[in-house]
């Protein structure tokens, strides 16, 4: 059987973008958390990155928040909702790094 | 005014000729996107609410696909997306063949356009010795086969950091900026500038993915088929494919694994079985 040479990119990307449709009507679309079901989350202790905040590491690594704050030698009143590059970044936390994150979690644990 | 008739030959390139710019349309758009999803993944305000390039790549699914049987969780940086993908390219490159490598990965995209630039300034493309040629098409097993390996044993998206497609589109040299990008950064410099001489070099001989689909490609249902007796030889089945698969020698099935050999479907004589 001859078919067209359109048929196989066309039903490719027919069949990507029809996959991707059916997922997200059904909820399976999750493209975002580091906290949601299904995360190793010992590896986790591994990739935490500027981009997490200390709440989400706390709670993938399930950690006491106030306790990983005194871990990373930061005061109380340190914004948890905050970014850890913005933290790493900020005048307020002189040698804080992300590092100091990671080796905090990997002592609490 | 009459049109000129076309002859056999003519129409068959004129035909190949509006396929490779759809495709080129196809791998602006995909790559466009990837780019549009980084730079929003980088500039988001809050963490966790756009999509990474990680979470946009269908190998993903392979990498985190042993863990996730043997234990029920992910590795890291892999999320329910990268199983939806993976899962979307099984069934088409099942259904029909491999269009991915030439339709939709951005990194191929790019590595075309190197070879679009080296054409428009002149520059010819090197060809290995067809034996160092094949021989070396089975380091994207090796490739695979050590990220695997290390994907299970650590837990983590290993290949991240080294990753060129990871390196480049997620942006992070531009947005984020660590001394432990070096790495990803020379492998990626590496990779391009072998690209320029050699087209599609990352595809040829490195690529994890590329192994999946040339195993996959073998149990496809649409596969160009070579009848040698009315193939006329005129090797246009060939041109299209950057990645040198040489669909006028194949004896009699060919498996289009990547690339452009869905633009020069069908040649001559050709069959789906």
């Amino acid at each position: 059987m001859i078919v067209s040479r359109w048929v196989a990119p066309v039903a490719s990307v027919v069949i990507l973008f029809g996959t991707i449709g059916v997922a997200q009507a059904t909820g399976g679309w999750v493209t975002t958390g580091r906290t949601g079901p299904g995360v190793n989350t010992t590896a986790a202790t591994q990739s935490i990155t500027g981009r997490m905040t200390l709440r989400q590491v706390a709670d993938a690594n399930h950690v006491d928040l106030a306790k990983l704050i005194v871990a990373c030698g930061l005061p109380a009143d340190v914004d948890v909702d905050a970014l850890l590059k913005d933290l790493v970044e900020s005048d307020r936390y002189p040698g804080f790094e992300v590092q100091t994150v990671r080796d905090a979690v990997a002592s609490l644990k | 005014m009459s049109r000129p008739t076309l002859t056999r030959a003519q129409q068959r390139k004129r035909s190949m000729s509006r396929l490779t710019w759809a495709r080129r349309g196809s791998q602006f758009f995909f790559a466009a996107f990837v780019l549009w999803a980084a730079v929003r993944h980088q500039l988001e305000n809050e963490s966790g609410t756009a999509a990474s390039v990680d979470a946009l790549c269908p190998f993903g699914a392979v990498e985190t696909f042993i863990t996730w049987i043997t234990t029920g969780t992910f590795i890291t940086k892999i999320h329910g997306s990268n199983l939806i993908l993976g899962l979307a390219l099984l069934i088409a490159t099942l259904l029909v063949g491999n269009a991915f490598c030439g339709w939709i990965c951005p990194f191929g995209a790019l590595q075309d356009a190197l070879t679009w630039v080296r054409n428009k300034l002149g520059l010819k493309a090197r060809h290995l010795p067809p034996a160092w040629d094949a021989g070396l098409r089975w380091g994207r097993y090796v490739v695979l086969g050590v990220i695997l390996y290390f994907s299970v044993t650590t837990a983590t998206l290993w290949f991240a950091d080294y990753d060129p497609y990871v390196t480049l589109f997620g942006l992070h040299w531009l947005f984020e900026w660590s001394d432990a990008l070096w790495v990803g950064l020379g492998i990626t410099a590496v990779v391009l500038a072998a690209s320029v001489v050699i087209d599609r070099f990352w595809c040829r001989y490195l690529c994890p993915l590329g192994a999946v689909f040339a195993v996959l490609g073998h149990l496809s249902l649409l596969r160009i088929k070579r009848v040698e007796a009315t193939c006329t030889d005129c090797t246009l089945c060939d041109r299209p494919c950057p990645v040198g698969i040489t669909v006028s020698k194949a004896n009699p099935w060919s498996t289009p694994t990547a690339s452009g050999a869905w633009t020069a479907w069908p040649p001559a004589r050709s069959r789906a079985r």
